[in-house]
C-alpha cells in the first residue's frame, strides 16, 4: 500500500528544500540573537522611554500569532512602502523580529542572574562598562540562558515550516507539492516530518555539546 | 595622597556616613575597624567611587574626585579593591583573571601582562594554579589570586574590604600572611577588617568608626592598649 519509491525522482528537490529550511532558520536565528541582545540591553538600561518602547515591542511580538506577523510583513510591506519584499526576506524578517522578543527575555534573565560581584570586580579594576559587559557578563549570561536559547532555536526551526504558506520552497512546501503531483500524501508528509525530526535532534545534540563546553569553568 | 573631607553618604533616608575626615599618606597601611553597620565598607567603597558620595570631597593626589570631572575608570584603576567575596571572573582562568584588566585598561601586551602575572602568582604562591578556573580554588586561594589580580594593575592604593571575613578559619592565615608581606613592601593600603590582632600588627594608623562617624584615630599600640574614647573602649572590650 505504501510506496516510497514514487518519491525517488523528487529527492534532489527535497535536498534543495531542506537547504532552504536550514538557511532560513540560520538567518532568522542570527537576526533574533542580535535583536534580542539589543532589546535585553535596552530593558536593563535605566532610560525610561527606551525601556517602555522595548517592553511594548516585546509585548506585541509575544502577544500576536507568528503567522499573522508573517502575513502582515509579507503582504503589507509592498502596500505601505512600494518595496516588493520576497517571501524569503519577509520570512526572515518576521521570524527574526519575533524571536528577538523571546531571546531578549531569555538573555535578560541570564544577565540578571550573573552575580553582582562580577560587575564590581571588573569596575574596581577600572574596566570600562562596554568591555565588562562583552567579556565578563555576557559569556556568563549566555551560559545561564543556554538551555532556553537552544530551545528557542529549535522552535524557530520547527516554526520555519510556516513560511511554506507564503510560498517559500521549504521542506513542508516540498511535501505539499509532491502530494499534489503523486497523490501520495502519507509518504510525502512523513518524509517531511522525519526530516524536521532529524534536524531538531541534531540541533539538540549541538546544544548539549555547547552546554558541556561552557561548563568547563564550573 | 588621599584626603577625605566631611564625607557623607546616604541610602535613601539612611545616613551611613555623617561627615568623615581622614588623610592617608603614601606608603601608609591604614586599617578601619568598628562594629557592623558603622560605615567602614561604605567609606572604603567611596574611595574608588563604587559608591557615589552624597556630600563632601575626596582628594586623590590633589584632585577632588567627587566634584571635578574625572573619568571614573581612571580613579578605579588606581584604587583597586579586594572584596570579601573575591569576585574573581568565573568565566576566566586564574591567568585570564590576572591579565584581563592590565591588557584592557593599562594596554599592556599579552606577553607583558602574562610575565607580570607569573611574577605575582609566584609571590602569592599560586603559580601552579594559573590554568584552573576559580571554581576549583579554595576560598583562601581565591582571595590570594584576587589580591594578585589587584596588584597586577599597579594601583596607587590597594583597598581591602574585609578580605578574610568569608573564609574558613584555617584559611585566614594564608591570606593574612600575603597581606602582611605586602604591607612590608611599602604599598599604600586601606584595610577594613575584623581581625584585631592583625590590625595591631600590620597597620601604621588605626581608625575606629561607629555609627557613620570617625570616632578615634591613632597608632595601633596606643589605640589597642589605652583607647581615648568610651565607645572605642566598649568596642574593644566586647571583642577581646
Amino acid at each position: 500500500m505504501l510506496d516510497f519509491a514514487v518519491l525517488k525522482p523528487y529527492m534532489p528537490l527535497l535536498l534543495s528544500s531542506v537547504w532552504i529550511t536550514l538557511k532560513f532558520t540560520f538567518f532568522s536565528t542570527i537576526l533574533g540573537f542580535l535583536g534580542g541582545f539589543v532589546l535585553a540591553l535596552i530593558t536593563l538600561s535605566k532610560k525610561y522611554v527606551y525601556v517602555k518602547l522595548a517592553e511594548i515591542y516585546i509585548s506585541i511580538f509575544r502577544g500576536t500569532p507568528l503567522l499573522v506577523q508573517l502575513m502582515l510583513i509579507y503582504f503589507a510591506t509592498p502596500q505601505l512602502t512600494s518595496f516588493t519584499i520576497n517571501a524569503l526576506q519577509a520570512g526572515v524578517l518576521a521570524f527574526g523580529l519575533n524571536s528577538a522578543a523571546y531571546i531578549s527575555e531569555a538573555l535578560r534573565g541570564g544577565i540578571l542572574s550573573v552575580d553582582k560581584g562580577q560587575w564590581e570586580g571588573a569596575m574596581s579594576l577600572g574596566v570600562p562598562k562596554h568591555k565588562m559587559l562583552l567579556d565578563i557578563i555576557l559569556p556568563q549570561a549566555i551560559k545561564n540562558a543556554l538551555p532556553s536559547l537552544v530551545n528557542e532555536s529549535i522552535m524557530l526551526l520547527k516554526d520555519s515550516s510556516l513560511v511554506s504558506v507564503i510560498g517559500v520552497a521549504d521542506t513542508l512546501r516540498w511535501a505539499d507539492l509532491i502530494q499534489a503531483k503523486t497523490f501520495r500524501a502519507f509518504e510525502a508528509f512523513i518524509v517531511a516530518a522525519t526530516v524536521y525530526y532529524i534536524l531538531v535532534m541534531a540541533l539538540n545534540a549541538f546544544g548539549r555539546y555547547l552546554e558541556r563546553r561552557v561548563r568547563v569553568s564550573d | 595622597m588621599i584626603k577625605i573631607e566631611n564625607l557623607t553618604k546616604s541610602f535613601g533616608s539612611l545616613e551611613v556616613l555623617k561627615g568623615v575626615n581622614l588623610t592617608i599618606d603614601k606608603g601608609q597601611v591604614v586599617t578601619i575597624i568598628g562594629p557592623s553597620g558603622s560605615g567602614k565598607s561604605t567609606l572604603l567603597r567611596c574611595i574608588n567611587l563604587l559608591e557615589q558620595p552624597t556630600g563632601g570631597s575626596i582628594f586623590f593626589k590633589g584632585q577632588d574626585i567627587v566634584h571635578d570631572v574625572v573619568k571614573i575608570e581612571d580613579v578605579r584603576k588606581n584604587a583597586c579593591m579586594v572584596f570579601q567575596h573575591f569576585n574573581l571572573f568565573s568565566n576566566m582562568t586564574v591567568m585570564g583573571n590576572m591579565t584581563y584588566a592590565p591588557m584592557v585598561v593599562n594596554k599592556l601586551s599579552r606577553q607583558a601582562a602574562e610575565a607580570k602575572a607569573v611574577e605575582l602568582l609566584k609571590r602569592v604562591g599560586l603559580l601552579e594554579k594559573k590554568d584552573v578556573y576559580p571554581s576549583r580554588l579554595s576560598g583562601g586561594q581565591k582571595q590570594r589570586v584576587a589580591i594578585a589580580r589587584a596588584l597586577a594593575m599597579e594601583p596607587e592604593v590597594l583597598l581591602l574590604d574585609e578580605p578574610t571575613s568569608a573564609l574558613d578559619p584555617e584559611m585566614v592565615k594564608e591570606v593574612l600572611d600575603v597581606i602582611k608581606a605586602l604591607a612590608d613592601t611599602g604599598i599604600t593600603m586601606v584595610l577594613v577588617t575584623h581581625e584585631m590582632g592583625f590590625a595591631r600588627d600590620v597597620s601604621d594608623v588605626v581608625h575606629f568608626m561607629d555609627e557613620g562617624c570617625l570616632v578615634e584615630s591613632g597608632n595601633p599600640r596606643d589605640f589597642f592598649t589605652k583607647p581615648q574614647t568610651e565607645r572605642a573602649r566598649k568596642f574593644l572590650s566586647t571583642i577581646i
